[in-house]
């Protein structure tokens, strides 16, 4: 039985990067996005201080999102309407699984986080049911490079956005060890 | 919202996007199938195949050797339109074509194709409804205002567990995926092409489609 106890969360949010709204780039210790915002974004992670004595204790873990938020800024941000609906990947992690790629046959690093649906000019939260969106990673290095890169469904395109309207982004995880 | 405590363990995600068939623009309006070493798209938007998928590649080993049963999650899927494409309009007036069923095919099934009508097995299992597609609004999930030419999507996310069917290990498989109305039970909707401001112009307007699902073992 997994205790409680061992279950911890987890936020990653574009103002622990920077909080100016506007900008098209921004990149410093914690991490960086660019491409016109938030289309790409890199967050160094300890993940020893993160998970403290779980992370030593355990091999495997899993990785479960539970929601994403994002606050108006004023105006419309995407170019179209087609790059309001994305595919939120995710690398960095030594995934299990969850990878695979239907073109090749094979895995590729990148996961699948949420097929995802923001509004062009209002601010939204999406709540997740508590196994929609999970996967597993095992231990690997202390210090990981998680990346959020966000792909255009239609056609798996990065997504374009007017980067001065952009709002920041959270997306709230939790993560909890396999014993 | 719905809730449910308990904590999955062992998990794998499959990503279905039809896509990855063909990124033709005008592949909903072919009259006949797209067909590669890929997947299959059918004629006039009624379905997809994705073909040979490496299950033991998609668990990996650790997984794919330690169960044999597992159990396939809906867990979420989009429909993306293209609001370039005039005649995207949805008909909230003919509810037959905007009450939908989805099937799934493929895998090799554990339970869950039992037929009520004939009361047997088939090879088909009912995944899940797509229903009320006139309140759908491109603000975001839940809105309700109606889809207009402009619109772009069908979305949902799927807060339930029961969406799900069980499966017997198998190196690969295909994975179809076919609808058909509700309201008439078939698994298929192009027997009437005729239809005009309905599914299939709502269909035909597609870019892609695409289904995320989990694979859970089961103990």
């Amino acid at each position: 039985m997994i205790s409680d106890s061992y279950h911890i969360s987890f936020v990653l949010k574009h103002s622990d990067i920077s909080t100016n709204t506007a900008a098209i780039s921004a990149s410093n210790e914690t991490g960086s996005y660019w491409t016109a915002g938030k289309q790409y974004t890199s967050y160094r992670i300890n993940m020893k201080a993160l998970c403290g004595e779980m992370w030593d204790k355990y091999d495997t873990f899993v990785l479960r999102l539970n929601q994403v938020s994002y606050g108006e800024q004023g105006g419309t941000w995407a170019l179209s309407n087609r790059d309001l609906l994305m595919i939120v990947r995710m690398s960095g992690l030594n995934f299990v699984n969850s990878t695979y790629d239907i073109k090749s046959g094979n895995n590729t690093g990148r996961y699948n986080l949420c097929l995802l649906n923001i509004a062009n000019s209002n601010s939204g939260t999406i709540n997740y049911g508590s196994n929609i969106s999970v996967c597993n990673f095992k231990k690997s290095s202390d210090y990981v490079d998680i990346v959020l890169e966000c792909i255009r469904c239609s056609d798996g395109l990065p997504v374009q956005y007017n980067a001065n309207v952009m709002p920041h982004m959270v997306y709230s995880f939790d993560i909890y060890p396999i014993e | 919202m719905f809730r449910n405590t308990q904590k999955i363990k062992d998990v794998a995600t499959l990503s279905l996007n039809t896509r990855d068939i063909s990124t033709l623009g005008d592949v909903w309006f072919r009259t006949e199938s797209i067909d590669n070493e890929i997947g299959t798209i059918f004629q006039l938007q009624s379905g997809a195949v994705w073909k040979n998928i490496n299950l033991y590649n998609l668990l990996g080993p650790e997984i794919y050797n330690k169960y044999n049963i597992f159990r396939l999650q809906l867990t979420q899927y989009m429909f993306n339109l293209d609001g370039t494409v005039s005649g995207a309009s949805f008909n909230t007036n003919d509810e037959e074509f905007r009450n939908l069923s989805m099937y799934i095919y493929g895998p090799n099934f554990y339970n869950s194709q039992y037929d009520v009508k004939s009361g047997n097995k088939k090879s088909v299992v009912h995944l899940t409804n797509i229903t009320t597609q006139y309140t759908i609004t491109t603000a975001q999930p839940g809105g309700t205002s109606s889809l207009n030419a402009n619109s772009e999507y069908f979305y949902d996310v799927n807060e339930t567990e029961g969406m799900s069917v069980f499966f017997n290990k198998t190196r690969t498989m295909d994975i179809a995926i076919r609808y058909g109305p509700m309201s008439e039970g078939r698994y298929t909707s192009v027997e009437d092409t005729s239809t005009t401001n309905g599914v299939y112009d709502f269909w035909k307007a597609g870019r892609s489609f695409i289904l995320k699902f989990n694979i859970i073992p089961v103990e």
